[in-house]
């Protein structure tokens, strides 16, 4: 099932605390993973920003997992006389790799 | 519950730049740790100059692509056509970078308006550069 939610549903989240961060808390503890969680040592800033930024909430049902979000990732892209980068909503797919499946 | 090595995770990102939607694809990213961040563009996109471009490459990721102020253009009537492009807005049509492994892909175009033309012979309507940086032993 694929999960959408409305941009107010994401403030709403979003007030409550929710980031991507909490998301790949819930992505390790629900496939048995070990996705390192913040803080980020020795990682990009990219990915500290991403890792930051607020979500709507936490998944359910089948992946793959359609996530949206508001706000920024202004580490990604260059800032040079446009707007900022919005960041519309991240998908998050999840499978498992088969004996045929490359690394 | 699945274990942790036959489960792979993925992200598209869609990102609006400049009114443009673009998807950033990430590789599996259940191997952050040890593998580094892997992410490609899914479509060409506008960055702004490719100075400054390589500027935040460097900054962010920690890559050493060198400074294209510095490149030294021995032919003159080479020298302002190469300073246009180093300070014109690009497309970035390939991208593909590995954190851990400090390797890049960058593809880029520029479109010369007006054209360059060198004595009179040589007229450029635009520019394309690709850049591959791999570790030593590494496949291609």
């Amino acid at each position: 099932m694929k999960r959408t939610l409305t941009k107010a549903a994401a403030r709403v989240a979003a007030a409550a605390g929710l980031t991507f961060n909490s998301l790949i808390v819930w992505l390790n503890a629900t496939f048995n993973l070990k996705i390192p969680v913040l803080p980020l040592d020795k990682q990009p800033s990219v990915l500290q920003s991403l890792w930051e930024l607020p979500i709507a909430e936490l998944p359910i049902g089948e992946p793959p997992y359609d996530v949206p979000l508001e706000g920024s990732w202004p580490a990604l892209f260059l800032q040079v006389g446009s707007p900022p980068v919005q960041l519309e909503n991240i998908v998050v797919h999840v499978r498992q790799k088969t004996s045929a499946s490359p690394d | 519950m699945s274990s942790p090595s036959n489960t792979v995770v993925s992200l598209s990102a869609t990102v609006t730049v400049a009114g443009n939607q673009v998807t950033v694809n990430t590789g599996d990213i259940t191997k952050l740790a040890k593998q580094g961040f892997q992410f490609t563009l899914s479509q060409p996109v506008q960055l702004g100059t490719i100075d400054k471009f390589t500027q935040w490459l460097n900054d962010e990721l920690s890559l050493s692509i060198p400074d294209l102020n510095k490149i030294e253009i021995p032919i003159p009537a080479l020298q302002s056509a190469f300073q246009s492009f180093i300070n014109g807005q690009i497309w970035v049509t390939t991208l593909v970078i590995n954190t851990a492994t400090s390797t890049y892909n960058i593809g880029v175009t520029f479109t010369l308006e007006p054209s360059i033309s060198i004595l009179g012979l040589l007229q450029f309507d635009g520019i394309g550069i690709q850049v591959n940086h791999s570790e030593i032993g590494s496949p291609a």
